[in-house]
């Protein structure tokens, strides 16, 4: 399944389709990992434990990546693969996975947003559309 | 939305009326030409400013400015104003980057004493001034002197050496809100801002050089101590991931809360809570430090910028404040509604302050012009004291890199003798003018409303950006 940049006025916007949620979130985690640094320097790799808990499904995957994007600009780093131990409706627990990047990010997005973000489901697939600005 | 939705109050004034949609609470105007507003429907800002306008507690109309264009839950250009005490805040509609703004210094030292040392200058400023992302400052502060910064703003950095107190005078609120409490902040935020101070960052931020090209008000310019040709420099950034963590963790909060204080809105990113709730007033509270901290950025980085200045030009040459401005804020304000003056809850988002008497700053997009203005009585009647606050982009950034190249935009905007600075083609790429609306014709509106005057235009003579 797959992720795609799109472009929007002002910022950026990610359109995420995977065959089920737990895959949405992996995509979307990489699509945003891609927007930081196309290339990454597969290098120093770090992993950091991650747990958040939301109101509902949709505000949870804008949650995940914005921990996700805290937890980049703190160790100075991309995250692009989580492994879950907990993935419910409104609640998860993991690993994120990345290396570290010592030349900065190519892109500064100043946070991942609720803004028309919706988990959908369309001929059996998962799709959500996320805003991030820029 | 189409044209067709807007009654026409003036050639420069449109209103959508209440009516159009059941959930507004108040009307929607906005300052445009038909051609600019015609440019507007064709993203959402519209329907964005429409969302805006069924927010609990919300007075008069709902503003946008002629730079409107489609962020996320309010409107980039965008002003509305809420009922004081209990009318709602709302973090996503002040925006990620609290207190994004502007800051001008102004020179003694005319273009033509400038331009021979000019390439010199910019390599200097380049190097003084870290841009990019990911990029730490020159301090690190430790917890105490970091929640000093939170508290006093410009003031601490001029304390510690960065500035004189001259400088705080001409800063929107003396670059310190009150009320600011570093204890309503994470340590999240804080571990994002604590080495970030005095560093530019990416994206649509940058330090420009520039020169007055023309003077539309002799008068005042002289009270603002402009002359023609003089060279001035731009300052555009804001609080950095200190301020953004603060809108993510204050906007997730209040997605929680909305349902206790039963807020239903059109739109998650719009979230909040009534101003005198216990979240309204945490929110406030470490809005007040995000502002803070921009301030002592803007003040940090015009401390590096003088010192590239005298490097070029020796120690006795100095740069003053002119103004420095907030674009994403709310703050509270008496404003006439209804007849009568009240105490407001003003959220400005990418629109900057234009009370009587005061500078009014407005960059172009990059190569393009940009204005001071000074603001006027008409914009405490019509637009709650404010002003637009840029260009106010037409293109995405993809749209933008499709058409342009960096490497070739860099030629031309040499050609035109403007020495340029960037860590990025393609984010030199993405903010290329084709992007952007005709800033003449944006500040045209303004100035013929009547909410600013206008009294200078500066033209760039070299752009160091991220």
């Amino acid at each position: 399944m797959a992720y795609q940049v799109l472009g929007h006025i002002a910022d950026l916007r990610l359109k995420v389709l995977a065959k089920n949620k737990e895959e949405l979130f992996k995509q979307a985690l990489k699509g945003m990992a891609e927007v930081l640094k196309e290339k990454l320097p597969e290098k120093e790799k770090i992993l950091k434990e991650i747990a958040v808990d939301s109101a509902d499904q949709t505000s949870l995957l804008v949650d995940f990546l914005n921990e996700v994007l805290y937890d980049a600009y703190a160790n100075k780093a991309v995250f692009q693969a989580v492994e879950f131990e907990v993935f419910e409706k409104n609640k998860l627990k993991g690993k994120i996975f990345g290396y570290k990047v010592k030349k900065g990010f190519d892109k500064d997005i100043k946070a991942v947003t609720y803004h028309g973000a919706e988990i959908k489901k369309t001929d059996g697939n998962f799709e959500v559309i996320l805003i991030f600005d820029i | 939305m189409r044209i067709e939705d807007f009654n026409k109050i003036s050639d420069l004034v449109w209103e959508i009326p209440k009516s159009f949609r059941k959930d507004m609470k108040v009307s929607a105007r906005v300052f445009a030409s038909e051609k600019i507003l015609k440019e507007s429907l064709r993203d959402a800002s519209m329907n964005q400013l429409v969302n805006t306008a069924t927010l609990p507690g919300v007075q008069k109309y709902v503003l946008a400015m002629p730079d409107v264009h489609e962020g996320y839950g309010a409107p980039i250009g965008g002003v509305f104003a809420t009922q004081y005490p209990d009318g709602l805040i709302s973090p996503g509609a002040v925006g990620y980057d609290i207190n994004c703004g502007i800051r001008i210094l102004k020179s003694d030292k005319s273009f033509d004493e400038v331009k021979p040392e000019l390439e010199k200058l910019a390599d200097a400023i380049n190097k003084e001034v870290p841009s990019g992302v990911g990029r730490s400052g020159r301090l690190k502060l430790n917890d105490k002197e970091l929640d000093e910064v939170l508290s006093k703003g410009a003031r601490k950095i001029v304390e510690d050496g960065y500035g004189e107190p001259e400088d705080l005078k001409f800063i929107e609120s003396q670059g310190e809100l009150e009320g600011a409490d570093a204890s309503k902040v994470s340590f999240r935020a804080k571990d994002r801002g604590r080495d970030q101070l005095g560093t530019m960052g990416a994206g649509n931020h940058f330090v420009e050089v520039a020169r007055i090209d023309e003077l539309f008000d002799e008068g005042a310019a002289k009270t603002l101590g402009l002359f023609k040709n003089q060279t001035l420099v731009q300052i555009h950034t804001g609080s950095r991931g200190f301020g953004h963590q603060i809108a993510t963790d204050y906007i997730k909060i209040m997605l929680r809360v909305m349902p206790k204080y039963g807020i239903i809105l059109p739109d998650r990113e719009l979230a909040g809570s009534p101003f005198d709730s216990k979240e309204g007033q945490d929110y406030f509270k470490a809005m007040s430090c995000g502002a803070n901290f921009a301030w002592a950025n803007r003040q940090l980085i015009t401390w590096e910028v003088r010192k590239a200045w005298q490097a070029i030009f020796g120690k006795k040459e100095d740069l003053r404040v002119v103004y420095d401005i907030a674009h994403n804020l709310a703050k509270i304000e008496d404003h006439q509604v209804d007849g009568r003056v009240k105490k407001v809850i003003v959220h400005r988002k990418g629109a900057t302050r234009a009370f009587p008497g005061q500078p009014v700053l407005i960059p172009g997009s990059m190569g393009t012009s940009s204005y001071i203005l000074i603001g006027r009585q008409k914009a405490m009647e019509q637009s709650f004291g404010s002003s637009c606050h840029g260009a106010g982009r037409i293109m995405s950034r993809h749209a933008a890199l499709r058409q342009v190249r960096g490497g070739e935009l860099k030629k031309e905007l040499e050609a035109r003798g403007i020495a340029i600075r960037s860590g990025s083609w393609k984010g030199l790429a993405e903010e290329s003018p084709v992007a952007y609306k005709d800033i003449e014709a944006v500040v045209d509106v303004v100035s013929q409303i009547g909410i600013a005057k206008k009294v200078a235009r500066l033209k760039p003579i070299a752009v160091i950006k991220g």
